[in-house]
C-alpha cells in the first residue's frame, strides 16, 4: 500500500465517519450499510497485461466494499457506496436526498486501461513529448552499423493509462411535473499508449514506435429542465464539453539519421496529437398526447464541435524547411475547423382502436462542416520528401442525413401482433465518392405471447442501398469500392423463442442472419454474411438448487477482391482475391445451491469463449499478383493464407458463503482465469523486427505484444452488516 | 428541410397540440381506500411494496392499480380494481407513463420496445421480493438486456471488450432502452456524437479527416466485442483493403511476414487514422 492509497483511505474514512456522525445525532431515522473485506491472492501466470486490463486484481488484504445508508423519517437520505478502495479500478458514489425534492450525487471512478506490458524502449523522454537516442545509435546507424548492437540498451515502458472521472450531479424534482438537472463531470486521462512513426518508401523506409504519452483532460457540462404532466411534455436542455490534450505532438529521434536530408530523411520526426477541441449543443423537445391514443413528439438540437489548436510545422527537417523549392511558411497557423450539428425530427404515434396502431416519423441529422479549406503550397511526406505539386486541399467530410418512415401494427388477437415498417435514409455526403446514398428498408415483425409462458419475436428486413452520382473529384478511381456506402442489397432475419412452461423453467432459442451483396463491386468487399443460433436455458429445483446456461454460435463472412495497377485498368491476370471467416462460440454455465437455508449458499459461474479468424487467398494460376514476399506454397497453388488467429477466455468464478447470523457472513471464493490466444501479427513482436521482414532493419518497435495467463485468485472475506 | 422551416413546423405543432384535448387516459375516479386496507389482504406486496421509491406516492398502491373501493366491496374481485396482468402492454405502460413521463421516458411511445410490445413491467418488477434493486430492475441490467438480446451477451464475453464484465459500464451508458432521438436508441444523437462522449480526442474536427471514420465509427469497430484487437471488426491489412483496392501498396498482398501486416498493420505508418492535425498529415502518417 502506498502513500497515496493510504491518503484515500483516510479520506474515506472521514466521509464515512462524518456520515455515521450524521446518522448518529440524528433522530428518528435509520441507518444501515455493510462492509466486505479479506484477503485475496493470486497464483498462477498472471504476468500478462490482459489480465488485468480493465481491472486491478491485487494480492494482500482488500477492503473489497462497503455501503452506507442514513434514512430519515423527515425525508433525508445518504447512500454512500464504493469498491476497491485504493486500487485502480476503484469507485465510489455518494448520494445525497430529500425524498421527492432532490439528490445530489457525487461519483467518482477509476479504471485502467493497459496496452501491453512487455515493451521495451531505446528511447529517453527527455522533456514530455520528446523521446531521444542514443546520439551514437544514430550516428553509428547512419554510418552503416546494425541496429541490433544498440538494442541491449533497451528499458521496460508500460503502455497503459488511467481513466479517472469526477461527477458531481443535482437533480431538483420539488415543483409538482417539473424536473431540473445539472451536473459536471471531469475525467482525466494519464498512462501512455503506443504510437508509430514512420519514413518515406524512398528515404530510409523504417519505422519506429514509442510509448506516447496521454495527458487528456475532458470537462462535460449538462443541465436541462423538463415539465410533464401525463398530457404535456416539454425540455430544455444545454450541454458543453471541452477536451484539453496536455501534450499538442511528439518529436521522435530517428534511428537511421543523425542529419537532416532532403535525400535521406530527417533526424527527428514529429507528429501532432489529438488537438483540443470544444463541443456544445442545445437540446428542446416537446409531446403532448392527442385524442385516441395518439401523441407527437418532436426534437430539435442543434450544436457546434470547434478546434483550433496550432499546426506544428510541415516538418522537423531542416533540410527540406531550407529547399529553394519549398515554402516552410504555413498558409494560416491553425484550422479553425468547426462541425455544425443538427437534429430534427418529429414522430407521430397512435394506437386509435385496439387492434390497430401506427407511427410515422421524419428526422434530419446533419453534421455539417464548416470548417475552411486551406491550400497548403506544399507538404511534406512523413518529415522525408517534399511535395512541391501543389496546393494541397484538405477534403470537407461531413453529411446530412434524412430519415423518414412508419410502421403499422396489427393486432388480430390479443396474443398476436404483426408489424410492418418501411423506413427511407438519404444520406448526403459533402465529400465522398457519391454524392449521396439512399438506403430503403422494408421490416416485417411479428410478435406472439401464448398464455404467458411462450413468447416469440421474429423480423425480417429487405434492405436495398443505392448510391447517386459520383463525385468525380472523390473518386479514386474506377476501381475503387467503399463498402460503408457502395450499393448493396441486405437481407436480415432474426428470430427469439423464449418458453417458460413453469416458473421453475426457462429455454430461449434464437438466430441472426444477415447477408450483403454488392452487385456493382468488382473490387473490394463483394459480400459479407453473418448468422448466428443461440441458446440459453435456466431451472429451478425449488429454492434450494438452481441452473443456467447457454451456448451461441456466430460466423461471420467477408469476402473481398483486388489488384495490384500499375495502369488502369489493369491485367485481369493480376487479380486477387480474400475470403475471411471469423467464427465464435460462446458457453456459459451457472449454479447457485443453498443446501442449509438462510446459512449455507454456494454459486459457480463460467463462461468460455472461443473465436477463430481464417483469411485466404486465391489468385489467377499463372498471373502475377503483386505482394511483399510471397507466401509459403503460393507459387504452386491457388490458394493460400494467414495462419489461424484464435483467442480463448475462460473465467470460472465458484463462490461459498457461510452466513453466521443476519449481520455477519463469510465467504470464500476461488476464480479461475485463462486466456490463450494466437495471433501471428503481434506475438512475433520483438524490438528488431529484420529477422522476419528484412526491409524492416532499420526500425524500432516496442515489442509489445499481449502473452496468454492461466491464473488463479483465492479470495476470503468477511461481510459485515449493520 | 430547412432550420427555419423547422422552426416553424415546431410552432405549428404546438398550435395544433395546445388546440387538442386532453388523452384518453383520464384522472383516477373517486373511491381510494388507501394502502392500509390493501395490506389486510396483499400483506407481502404492500411489505415490498414500501421498501420501493413508489411508497413516496401519496396514492401508495392505488396510484397504480386504481381505487380500491369497488374490489374491497367485491370481496376481492379481481375485474373491479387493475391487474397488470390483464393489461395489454401499452396499456400497462400507460400507467406507468402518467408519472414516469420525463427524462429517460420521455421517447418511450412507439420506440422500439413500446412497438414489440414490451412494458414497462417486462423489465421493472414495482414490488420486488428482498433487497430493493437498483430502478427495480427485475435482474441486473446486464443480465436483463441479454436475456433477449442473446448474441451481444456473447459479444461481450470476447476477449476484445469493453471494460462491462468489469463493471465499468452498463449497456446503458450507451443505449436508453426506453427510446431516444439517436440510431439504435443511442444516448446521443448519433453513432459518433455516442463514442465522443468518451473518446473526445477522435472528436476533432481534424484538418484531414478520414470519410468513413467522420461518418460512422461502427465502419471499421464493433463496440459490444471484438475477437479482433481494438474491437476492429477485422483484422488489418484485410480491414484496410476493403476499401483502398486501387493503386500501390494497399492493393498488394502482404504476407504475415512483412511490415505492413504485422503489428498494427497499416497504422504501423498511418498511425493518425482517426484524423490528422498536421500541415503534412494528408496520409494520416503525422
Amino acid at each position: 500500500m502506498n502513500v497515496t492509497r493510504t491518503l484515500k483511505y483516510l479520506v474515506l474514512g472521514a466521509a464515512m465517519a462524518s456520515l455515521a456522525s450524521v446518522a448518529l445525532f440524528a433522530q428518528d431515522s435509520t441507518t444501515s450499510g455493510d462492509i466486505q473485506a479479506g484477503g485475496q491472492t493470486v497464483t498462477g501466470d498472471h504476468s500478462s497485461s490482459k489480465f488485468q486490463q480493465y481491472e486491478e486484481i491485487p494480492s494482500g488484504l482488500v477492503l473489497f466494499g462497503t455501503a452506507f445508508a442514513w434514512d430519515s423519517k423527515s425525508g433525508y437520505t445518504v447512500d454512500f457506496k464504493g469498491e476497491n478502495f485504493g486500487y485502480d479500478d476503484q469507485w465510489a458514489t455518494l448520494e445525497w436526498a430529500k425524498k421527492g425534492q432532490w439528490k445530489l450525487n457525487i461519483d467518482f471512478s477509476q479504471n485502467p486501461r493497459w496496452f501491453s506490458n512487455t515493451a521495451t524502449t531505446l528511447y529517453a523522454e527527455t522533456q514530455p513529448g520528446v523521446f531521444l537516442l542514443p546520439t551514437a545509435m544514430s550516428v553509428g546507424i547512419q554510418g552503416g552499423a546494425d541496429i541490433r548492437n544498440y538494442l541491449n540498451g533497451s528499458q521496460p515502458v508500460g503502455l497503459k493509462y488511467e481513466r479517472k472521472t469526477g461527477k458531481i450531479a443535482f437533480q431538483y424534482t420539488g415543483i409538482e411535473h417539473w424536473l431540473f438537472k445539472a451536473s459536471y463531470q471531469n475525467e482525466q486521462r494519464s498512462g501512455t499508449q503506443p504510437l508509430s512513426l514512420g519514413s518515406y518508401f524512398s528515404v530510409g523506409n523504417n519505422t519506429v514506435e514509442i510509448a506516447s504519452p496521454v495527458d487528456y483532460r475532458t470537462n462535460t457540462f449538462n443541465g436541462s429542465a423538463e415539465y410533464g404532466d401525463g398530457k404535456w411534455f416539454f425540455s430544455g436542455g444545454f450541454d458543453y464539453s471541452k477536451f484539453t490534450n496536455g501534450l499538442s505532438s511528439v518529436l521522435v529521434d530517428n534511428p537511421a539519421r543523425y542529419q537532416d536530408s532532403t535525400g535521406a530523411g530527417a533526424d527527428f520526426w514529429r507528429a501532432s496529437l489529438p488537438p483540443d477541441n470544444k463541443a456544445y449543443s442545445f437540446n428542446l423537445a416537446g409531446g403532448v398526447n392527442l385524442p385516441y391514443h395518439h401523441r407527437v413528439v418532436a426534437n430539435i438540437s442543434w450544436g457546434e464541435m470547434t478546434q483550433d489548436a496550432a499546426f506544428i510545422p510541415y516538418t522537423t527537417n531542416t533540410a527540406i524547411n531550407a529547399l529553394a523549392t519549398f515554402d516552410p511558411v504555413l498558409p494560416v497557423n491553425s484550422f479553425n475547423g468547426k462541425i455544425d450539428t443538427f437534429l430534427g425530427s418529429v414522430k407521430l404515434t397512435g394506437d386509435p382502436i385496439e387492434w390497430f396502431g401506427y407511427s410515422v416519423t421524419y428526422r434530419s441529422y446533419e453534421m455539417d462542416n464548416k470548417s475552411p479549406v486551406i491550400d497548403f503550397p506544399n507538404y511534406v511526406a512523413a518529415d522525408s520528401v517534399a511535395e512541391l505539386n501543389g496546393p494541397y486541399s484538405n477534403d470537407i467530410i461531413g453529411y446530412k442525413k434524412t430519415t423518414w418512415g412508419g410502421e403499422v401494427h396489427f393486432d388480430p388477437v390479443r396474443q398476436v401482433r404483426v408489424g410492418l415498417e418501411y423506413t427511407h435514409d438519404k444520406m448526403d455526403h459533402q465529400f465522398r465518392e457519391y454524392e449521396d446514398n439512399t438506403v430503403k428498408t422494408w421490416k416485417g415483425t411479428l410478435d406472439l405471447t401464448f398464455s404467458q409462458w411462450v413468447t416469440f419475436r421474429a423480423s425480417y428486413s429487405d434492405i436495398k442501398n443505392d448510391v447517386g452520382a459520383v463525385n468525380e473529384d472523390a473518386a479514386l478511381n474506377d476501381y475503387s469500392s467503399q463498402f460503408d456506402i457502395w450499393r448493396r442489397d441486405t437481407t436480415q432475419y432474426n428470430a427469439l423463442l423464449t418458453l417458460t412452461p413453469t416458473s421453475d423453467l426457462a429455454v430461449t432459442l434464437s438466430t441472426q442472419y444477415s447477408k450483403d451483396k454488392y452487385p456493382d463491386s468488382t473490387f473490394g468487399r463483394t459480400g459479407c454474411k453473418y448468422d448466428n443460433y443461440g441458446i440459453d436455458v435456466s431451472y429451478a429445483l425449488g429454492e434450494k438448487f438452481s441452473i443456467y446456461g447457454s451456448y451461441m454460435y456466430e460466423k461471420y463472412n467477408y469476402d473481398m477482391a483486388s489488384q495490384y495497377r500499375v495502369t488502369v485498368p489493369g491485367n485481369a491476370l493480376d487479380d486477387w482475391w480474400n475470403s475471411t471467416e471469423d467464427k465464435v462460440d460462446t458457453y456459459t454455465l451457472g449454479l447457485l445451491f443453498k443446501p442449509i437455508s438462510d446459512k449455507l449458499e454456494v454459486s459457480s459461474d463460467l463462461t468460455y469463449s472461443k473465436g477463430t479468424s481464417d483469411s485466404a487467398f486465391a489468385i489467377v494460376p499463372g498471373g502475377a499478383y503483386q505482394g511483399d514476399g510471397y507466401f509459403p506454397n503460393a507459387a504452386g497453388t491457388q490458394y493460400f493464407g494467414y495462419p489461424e488467429v484464435f483467442n480463448k477466455l475462460t473465467i470460472w468464478k465458484t463462490k461459498l458463503q457461510w452466513k453466521f447470523n443476519k449481520n455477519l457472513s463469510a465467504a470464500f471464493q476461488y476464480w479461475w482465469q485463462k486466456y490463450d490466444a494466437a495471433n501471428w501479427a503481434t506475438d512475433v513482436m520483438q524490438p528488431y523486427m529484420a529477422w522476419l521482414d528484412p526491409t524492416a532493419n532499420k526500425s524500432l518497435y516496442l515489442s509489445a505484444t499481449v502473452p496468454n495467463y492461466n491464473a488463479n485468485i483465492f479470495r476470503a472475506y468477511v461481510s459485515y452488516k449493520f | 428541410m430547412g432550420k427555419r422551416a423547422w422552426i416553424l413546423l415546431a410552432a405549428a405543432a404546438a398550435f395544433v397540440c395546445f388546440a387538442a384535448p386532453r388523452p384518453a387516459l383520464a384522472d383516477e375516479p373517486s373511491g381510494m381506500v388507501g394502502t392500509q386496507t390493501c395490506g389486510t389482504c396483499h400483506e407481502d406486496q404492500v411489505k415490498a411494496f414500501a421498501a420501493t421509491p413508489h411508497a413516496q406516492s401519496a396514492l401508495g398502491c392505488e396510484g397504480c392499480h386504481g381505487p380500491g373501493q369497488a374490489h374491497v366491496d367485491g370481496g376481492g374481485d379481481k375485474t373491479k380494481i387493475r391487474v397488470f396482468e390483464n393489461l395489454t402492454p401499452s396499456e400497462s405502460s400507460a400507467v406507468c407513463l402518467k408519472c414516469h413521463n420525463k427524462g429517460m421516458q420521455s421517447q418511450w411511445i412507439g420506440s422500439t420496445h413500446d412497438s414489440r410490445k414490451l412494458a414497462c413491467v417486462t423489465c421493472h418488477d414495482p414490488h420486488p421480493k428482498g433487497a430493493v434493486p437498483k430502478a427495480l430492475l427485475r435482474k441486473p441490467e446486464f443480465e436483463l438486456c441479454t436475456s433477449c438480446h442473446l448474441q451481444r451477451k456473447a459479444q461481450l464475453f470476447r476477449s476484445g471488450h469493453m471494460p462491462m464484465r468489469e463493471g465499468k459500464m452498463n449497456c446503458t451508458s450507451c443505449h436508453n432502452p426506453h427510446g431516444s432521438t439517436g440510431p439504435a436508441m443511442l444516448l446521443q444523437n448519433s453513432v459518433n456524437e455516442n463514442c465522443y462522449s468518451c473518446h473526445a480526442e477522435k472528436r476533432g474536427p481534424f484538418l484531414w479527416e478520414h470519410a468513413p471514420v467522420r461518418e460512422n465509427c461502427l465502419t471499421c469497430h464493433d463496440p459490444h466485442g471484438s475477437i479482433q484487437d481494438n474491437l476492429l471488426r477485422m483484422r488489418p491489412p484485410i480491414l484496410c483493403q476493403q476499401c483502398h483496392t486501387s493503386t500501390r501498396h494497399p492493393s498488394q498482398i502482404h504476407t504475415p511476414a512483412d511490415r505492413f501486416a504485422f503489428n498494427q498493420g497499416c497504422v504501423n505508418c498511418h498511425a493518425m487514422i482517426h484524423g490528422s492535425n498536421s500541415p503534412s498529415g494528408q496520409r494520416f502518417e503525422r
